[in-house]
């Protein structure tokens, strides 16, 4: 291939990606039909694949291991977030700014990536480290059955349960001169039951003001109540979701460059990768590296699992399966063991699987999905970003 | 400075040393010779950390650190190159010897220490940000070789520096073995093939044969014995 026409090929979706978050930042889009609807969404999933695809990447390229249990990982982290914004109460905040949302966010965010770091770290020191000479196939294996463990455990955790939960959205309270306008529906009144068992419980009641029930005693009873009482659910936009998702990738990507590029951790990183025993002739704690990854890849996939669960409004045990494979796809077709190849698999893969959905069929873009990385595989297994495979001498 | 006593390592069930003793003193340069299989490089392995010895004793400085994982030793002065170089082959000359410093806080001291090693191997200077995998054999064990010394050893392992080098390169690898001896006060202990380079570059040497030291004597004293003669000089 000429380097001409290569240069061509790595620079025309580099301008498109480029042309799409611009769009995304600046206007609404992702709510239509139109192409570029079609490749925001596609860059949003693939934003939440390329998080997750960042551990199983840097832990492969550092100990050769696929980590299946790197979904549960994600799974931990998304519920650790779930509990943050539950009993900070987001559903009920009245929210004149977006400011305590954000921070609410944040902080979700700061206790998924450390809970499902930690997590990793437990993992790694208990199940994976004894084994670490005994084989790839023997680490893969431990490493399928740590991802059921999680699972199921998660299942009978109290805490957790098996059923599928709501994700926490905030309510944008409406102040009364703004609400209800006649054409919006999506308006919600909370109100206050008496259950079976003598509980006083809140419900959202949907509230539908059309024309004529939009009367003056209802606009003088809103004023009264300051606008309290009726809101406008998970008015935490999708624009507003996909943009932080896409923002967020940004950063991380550029955040773990620089570790791994610039910093010593990251040179220790690299060394260990290329040659463990030369490694620790140099005075790196192997030990130490390999858990620093894990937890650096854990991290990553904890901000993910927020990401993914706020972007799809649910949270259950099993959230972290389907992620976890499309990401373990996505790592591979940019090449397993780079960095960058698992951002750009992320993205390639969230893309196609939307336009294969938009043009051909949603129900079988999971299929897709799989019989990528089945020919990948098999024409070109180093993936789009890896590296020629070299014998070592 | 360097103690072995009765050293005995085993991979499994096959026992590689059979209680092997030898010495190193502050500034000399000690071979171990033999042939393959002796034991030389697990000998080296062993006294480095990178194999945990089954019975006996390395002390260094006086210290027992037989059984000390290999990246404490690095702190403790001492530093292996080991067989076939190993220098990181993705990472470039400069990043493969500030790793050398791992163990090193401080900008200032590892950049001080990579201006003295790059003006040891010059050729290193000029290669410095190319990738470790394209030196040639010569500039990899250059390179591998400057990485040990970023770490100031004053015990330095070197095992086979002239494994796959043509004889020129194999004369110049020795003399700036030689030089780092004499200039740094760095004190080696060398495994090399070629005994003849070996012995005359090093001040005594030990005669490895299937796990035990055979002979031990002053370097040239090893050079005019019969059987090392006959063994491994190739002379009749």
């Amino acid at each position: 291939m000429s380097p001409r026409l290569r240069l061509l090929l790595q620079a025309l979706p580099a301008l498109a990606l480029g042309y799409v978050v611009v769009r995304m930042l600046v206007g609404d889009v992702g709510g239509g039909t139109t192409l570029l609807d079609y490749l925001s969404i596609g860059v949003t999933q693939g934003a939440i694949y390329a998080f997750v695809a960042l551990g199983y990447t840097m832990v492969y390229g550092i100990i050769r291991l696929i980590n299946f249990a790197h979904g549960e990982f994600f799974m931990a982290g998304a519920f650790a977030g779930y509990f943050v914004l539950r009993d900070a109460g987001i559903e009920r905040w009245a929210l004149p700014q977006p400011w305590p949302v954000l921070l609410a966010y944040l902080a979700a965010l700061l206790a998924a990536a450390l809970v499902a770091g930690t997590l990793a770290l437990v993992a790694e020191a208990a199940c994976y480290r004894p084994i670490r000479k005994a084989g790839r196939v023997a680490a893969l294996l431990t490493a399928v059955g740590l991802s059921l463990l999680l699972q199921n455990l998660a299942r009978q955790w109290p805490a957790i349960g098996p059923t599928q939960r709501p994700w926490p959205a905030p309510r944008m309270w409406a102040a009364a001169d703004e609400v209800p306008s006649p054409a919006d529906a999506h308006y919600y009144e909370l109100k206050t039951f008496t259950s079976p068992t003598g509980e006083r419980v809140e419900r959202e009641k949907p509230v539908v003001f059309k024309g004529a029930t939009m009367t003056p005693a209802v606009r003088q009873r809103l004023a009264a109540e300051g606008g309290r009482n009726v809101f406008r659910k998970g008015e935490l936009s999708r624009t507003v979701v996909d943009r932080s998702i896409v923002l967020m990738l940004a950063a991380a990507a550029v955040g773990l460059w620089f570790l791994v590029q610039r910093t010593r951790t990251g040179k220790a990183m690299r060394a260990v990768s290329e040659d463990m025993a030369a490694a620790r002739l140099m005075g790196v704690n192997v030990d130490r590296v390999i858990a620093a990854t894990f937890f650096l890849g854990a991290f990553l996939a904890g901000l993910g699992g927020v990401a993914y669960c706020a972007k799809y409004g649910q949270v259950d045990p099993l959230t972290g399966f389907m992620p976890g494979l499309k990401a373990f796809i996505a790592a591979v077709l940019g090449g397993i063991g780079s960095i960058p190849g698992a951002v750009v698999g992320g993205l390639f893969l969230g893309v196609s699987e939307n336009l294969f959905a938009a043009e051909v069929s949603t129900e079988w873009k999971d299929v897709l999905a799989f019989v990528l990385l089945v020919v990948v595989l098999l024409l070109k297994p180093t993936g789009l970003m890896g590296r020629p495979y070299r014998e070592k001498v | 400075m360097l103690v072995v006593e009765d050293l005995v390592v085993a991979y499994g069930a096959v026992v590689a040393l059979h209680g092997v003793s030898l010495e190193a003193k502050q500034g000399e340069i000690v071979t171990l010779i033999g042939a393959n299989g002796a034991g030389k490089s697990t000998t080296l392995r062993a006294v480095s950390g990178m194999v945990a010895p089954r019975r006996g004793s390395v002390r260094l400085d006086g210290r027992e650190v037989g059984g000390v994982p290999a990246h404490r030793l690095v702190r403790r002065g001492l530093a292996h190159v080991p067989e076939g170089r190993r220098i990181f082959t993705g990472l470039s000359v400069r990043e493969n010897l500030e790793l050398g410093a791992y163990t090193v806080r401080g900008r200032a001291e590892v950049a001080a220490r990579l201006e003295r090693v790059l003006a040891l191997f010059p050729r290193l200077a000029e290669r410095i940000a190319q990738s470790g995998g394209t030196l040639s054999g010569g500039e990899q064990q250059m390179l591998a070789i400057g990485r040990a010394m970023m770490a100031r050893p004053r015990l330095l392992l070197l095992d086979e520096p002239s494994l796959g080098l043509a004889p020129l390169l194999v004369r110049e690898i020795f003399r700036e073995i030689a030089r780092i001896n004499r200039e740094e006060g760095t004190t080696i202990l060398l495994v090399e093939q070629n005994a003849h380079l070996a012995l005359s570059t090093a001040h005594r040497g030990y005669v490895l044969e299937t796990g035990r030291v055979a002979l031990a004597d002053a370097a040239p004293a090893l050079l005019e014995s019969p059987r090392v003669r006959a063994a491994y000089l190739g002379a009749t």
